[in-house]
C-alpha cells in the first residue's frame, strides 16, 4: 500500500503543468538528439545543464533524464529509415530494422520499436519502483568508511568495464579525481592549485568540463571525418501499427528484451549499448529461424529496443538509491541533482520524496508521450536529417558557447570548455575515454571527504576500512577487479579488450 | 611498440609529477591527520604508476597501422578560432564575434558562392542574438557599439 501511495504522490509531482513541459521538452529534443547521427545523448545532456541551473531541481532532472530515454526512440527511427543509427545504442537495429524499411515495412518496424520501447520503458519504471527503495533502505545504514568503499566499487566497476584498455581508464578516473581537487578543500578550506588564479580557486564545474569532453570533442572528431550526406530511403509510410502476427513474434522478443535490459542496466559501466547485442544474439539463436536474421526479422528490432529502453531505466537505480551513477549520462543528472543542492543517495527519497518519486512517475509519463508523440512525427525528424553538417556543426559550438557563458557570466569559462575540448579531442585520438575521467570528477570531492573523514575519525587507523562488514566487501571486490587486468597483462595474456559486437554478429 | 601509447603514458607520468610535487607543497599530513595535500598526492602517485603500467603494456604491443591524417588542420583553426572568441567578445559584443566565427566555420566545411556563408552568418547570429538575449534573456556582452 505504501508503495501505491509513493506511486500517486509521485504522479502528483510529475503531473504539475511545469513538470509536464519539462518532460514534454526533455523527450522532444531527447528524440531529435537520438536522430541526428553527430550529436550524441551525453553531448546534449551536457549543452542543457547550465540551462536548468535557472529551473527547479525537479523540472531539471525530468527534462534531462527524458533527453536519455528519448533518445533511445529517436536513434531507432533513423536506425529504421536511413540505416544510420543516431545513437550507439541502436546499432544492431540496423541489421533488421533497415531491411523491413527496404522490403516496405519500415511502417512495422518503427511501430514495434516505439511499442516494443514503450512496453519496456513502462516496465523498467515498476522495476525501478520496487528494487530502489529496498535498496535505499539498505544504504541508509551505511557510514562513511562504508561511502568510501561505495564510491571505491563505483569507479573500479565503470573503469574495468570500459570498452577499451583498462589501464587507460584507470589513468582517466585518476585524472579525473585530480581534476576534483582543485579549488578549495573541502575538509580545511586550504585552496589548492590555484596558482593564484581566481577561476582556478572555485574549481572546474561540471558543465565546462562535460561540454569541453564530449560536446565539442565529439563535434571535432567529425569535422575531421566529414559526415557525407546519405540519401534517404524514400519509403510510404503507412501502416504503423503491426498486424497481430507482427505482434505475436515480437512479444516475447519484447519481454526478455526488457529483463535483460534492465538488469544490465543496473550494473555500473554496463550502459544500454551491451544489452541491446545480447539481446539481438540471443533471439537469435533461440529463433526457429535464425536465417531470417540480418534480412528483416521483426524479433531483431523488438528484442534490442527493448532493451535498450529497458536499461535507460534500469540506470536510474544506482543513482537514486546508492549515489553512484553507473554511466555518464546519470553523472550528469547527479550533478544536475547536487547542483540544485540534493544529494542523491539513500536518503533522497526520504529528504526529497518529491524529486525521488517525481522523476520516476515522470519517466511514465515520458514514456506515454514518447509514443505519441514519436509515430505522427516521423517525417519531421526525416527531414531533420537533411540539415546539413556544415550548418549543425557551428551551431552546436554557438550553443556550447552561449550555454558555458550563460552559467556565470563569465567568458573565463568558454576558454576552460575549450581547453577540454582540446583535451577531449587528444584523448580520443590516443584511445583514451572521457567516461570514466567525467565520473570520478563528480565523485570525487565526496571521496575524498569519505576518506578523510573515516581516517581522522579512527584515528588514522587504516584497518576500520577492512572492519565494517559492508565496507570490507566492498572494498574486497574493487581490489579484485583492479588487480585483475595488472595480472593478466603482467603474465603476458592478451589484452581482452571486449569485441562484443564481432562475437555475435 | 605502440608510439601513440608510449607518448601518451608519458604526459601522464609528467603531469602526475608535477601534481605530486605541487601536492607536497601543501600539507599532505599522514593517516593520522589527513592534510589538503594528503588525496591528490597519493592520487598523483597511483596516477604514475598507471602511466607506467601503460607505458610497459605499449612496449609490447604491436606498432598500430599507420593513420591517415584528413584535415587535422580544420580541427586545429576551429579550435584556434573558439579560443580567441572569447576575448573578443567584450571588446565587439556578441553579435560581430559569432557572426565572424560563424563565417569561419561554415567556410572550412564548404566553398559555395563568397556570400552564402556571411549570409547565413548574418541569420544565424541575429536569430541566436534575439532567442538568448532577448527572449531568453542571458546576459550577452554588448561590446563597443552596443550589440
Amino acid at each position: 500500500m505504501e508503495m501505491l501511495h509513493n506511486v500517486i504522490y509521485g504522479f502528483s509531482v510529475s503531473l504539475q503543468p511545469a513538470n509536464l513541459f519539462a518532460c514534454f521538452i526533455g523527450v522532444l529534443l531527447g528524440t531529435a538528439v537520438g536522430v541526428l547521427p553527430g550529436l550524441g545523448t551525453v553531448a546534449a545532456m551536457s549543452l542543457l545543464l547550465p540551462i536548468t541551473f535557472k529551473m527547479g531541481a525537479v523540472p531539471s532532472v525530468i527534462m534531462l533524464a527524458g533527453i536519455y530515454y528519448g533518445a533511445q526512440y529517436g536513434g531507432s527511427t533513423t536506425s529504421i529509415l536511413v540505416n544510420i543509427p543516431g545513437e550507439s545504442t541502436s546499432v544492431i537495429t540496423c541489421l533488421d530494422g533497415y531491411q523491413m524499411a527496404r522490403q516496405g515495412k519500415a511502417g512495422a518496424a518503427l511501430g514495434i520499436s516505439a511499442f516494443g520501447s514503450f512496453i519496456a520503458g513502462t516496465l523498467s519504471v515498476v522495476g525501478i519502483m520496487l528494487l530502489a527503495p529496498t535498496l535505499g533502505k539498505l544504504a541508509v545504514k551505511f557510514d562513511a568508511p562504508d561511502y568510501a568503499g561505495l564510491f571505491i566499487l563505483g569507479l573500479t566497476l565503470v573503469t574495468y568495464l570500459a570498452s577499451g584498455s583498462r589501464l587507460k581508464a584507470l589513468a582517466m578516473a585518476l585524472i579525473g579525481l585530480l581534476l576534483g581537487t582543485v579549488g578549495l578543500d573541502p575538509v580545511a578550506g586550504t585552496p589548492r592549485f590555484s596558482f593564484g588564479s581566481i577561476t582556478l580557486l572555485g574549481g572546474f564545474e561540471l558543465p565546462a568540463i562535460a561540454m569541453g569532453l564530449f560536446g565539442m570533442s565529439e563535434v571535432l572528431m567529425n569535422l575531421e571525418t566529414e559526415l557525407e550526406q546519405r540519401d534517404i530511403f524514400e519509403t510510404k509510410l503507412k501502416g504503423l501499427l503491426p498486424n497481430r502476427e507482427e505482434w505475436r513474434a515480437s512479444l516475447a522478443p519484447i519481454g526478455r528484451g526488457t529483463v535483460l535490459g534492465f538488469f544490465a542496466g543496473i550494473l555500473p559501466g554496463c550502459g544500454a549499448i551491451v544489452p541491446t547485442f545480447l539481446s539481438y544474439a540471443l533471439e537469435k539463436r533461440i529463433s526457429k529461424t535464425p536465417e531470417r536474421f540480418g534480412h528483416g526479422a521483426i524479433e531483431g528490432v523488438a528484442g534490442p529496443e527493448a532493451a535498450n529502453n529497458a536499461a535507460s531505466g534500469g540506470t536510474m537505480i544506482p543513482l537514486l538509491a546508492l549515489g553512484i551513477p553507473p554511466n555518464t549520462t546519470m553523472a550528469l543528472l547527479m550533478g544536475a541533482l547536487m547542483i540544485h543542492g540534493l544529494r542523491p543517495g539513500p536518503l533522497l527519497m526520504v529528504e526529497n520524496p518529491d524529486v525521488f518519486w517525481g522523476i520516476i512517475t515522470s519517466m511514465y509519463t515520458g514514456n506515454v508521450m514518447l509514443l505519441i508523440l514519436n509515430l505522427p512525427l516521423i517525417p519531421l525528424w526525416v527531414k531533420l536529417l537533411k540539415i546539413p553538417y556544415y550548418l549543425m556543426f557551428p551551431l552546436i559550438f554557438l550553443f556550447c558557447i552561449i550555454g558555458i557563458y550563460s552559467v556565470n557570466n563569465n567568458m573565463m569559462d568558454i576558454v576552460v570548455m575549450t581547453i577540454f575540448g582540446a583535451i577531449g579531442y587528444a584523448m580520443r585520438k590516443f584511445d583514451y575515454e572521457p567516461a570514466p575521467l567525467v565520473l570520478a570528477f563528480v565523485l570525487g570531492e565526496k571521496l575524498e571527504e569519505a576518506v578523510r573523514q573515516t581516517l581522522i575519525f579512527s584515528r588514522g587507523n587504516f584497518s576500520i576500512f577492512f572492519e565494517r562488514p559492508i565496507g570490507a566487501t566492498l572494498l574486497a571486490a574493487s581490489a579484485i577487479m583492479i588487480v585483475y587486468p595488472f595480472l593478466s597483462s603482467w603474465m603476458g595474456k592478451k589484452s581482452r579488450d571486449k569485441q562484443v559486437p564481432e562475437e555475435i554478429l | 611498440m605502440k608510439v601513440k601509447d608510449l607518448g601518451s603514458s608519458l604526459c601522464l607520468m609528467v603531469i602526475g609529477l608535477l601534481i605530486a610535487w605541487q601536492a607536497q607543497k601543501l600539507t599532505v599530513g599522514d593517516y593520522h591527520a589527513p592534510g589538503p595535500g594528503f588525496f591528490p598526492f597519493y592520487l598523483s602517485i597511483l596516477l604514475i604508476i598507471t602511466g607506467a603500467a601503460i607505458f610497459i603494456q605499449g612496449l609490447r604491443e604491436k606498432p598500430e597501422e599507420e593513420e591517415a591524417a584528413p584535415r587535422k588542420m580544420r580541427v586545429a583553426i576551429t579550435l584556434a578560432a573558439i579560443f580567441i572568441y572569447p576575448f573578443l567578445l567584450e571588446p565587439l559584443g556578441y553579435i560581430p564575434t559569432t557572426f565572424l566565427l560563424m563565417v569561419l566555420c561554415i567556410r572550412l566545411m564548404l566553398k559555395k558562392a563568397w556570400w552564402f556563408a556571411p549570409a547565413v552568418s548574418i541569420a544565424i547570429s541575429l536569430f541566436s542574438y534575439i532567442i538568448f538575449k532577448v527572449w531568453l534573456q542571458v546576459l550577452l556582452p554588448t561590446g563597443l557599439m552596443g550589440f
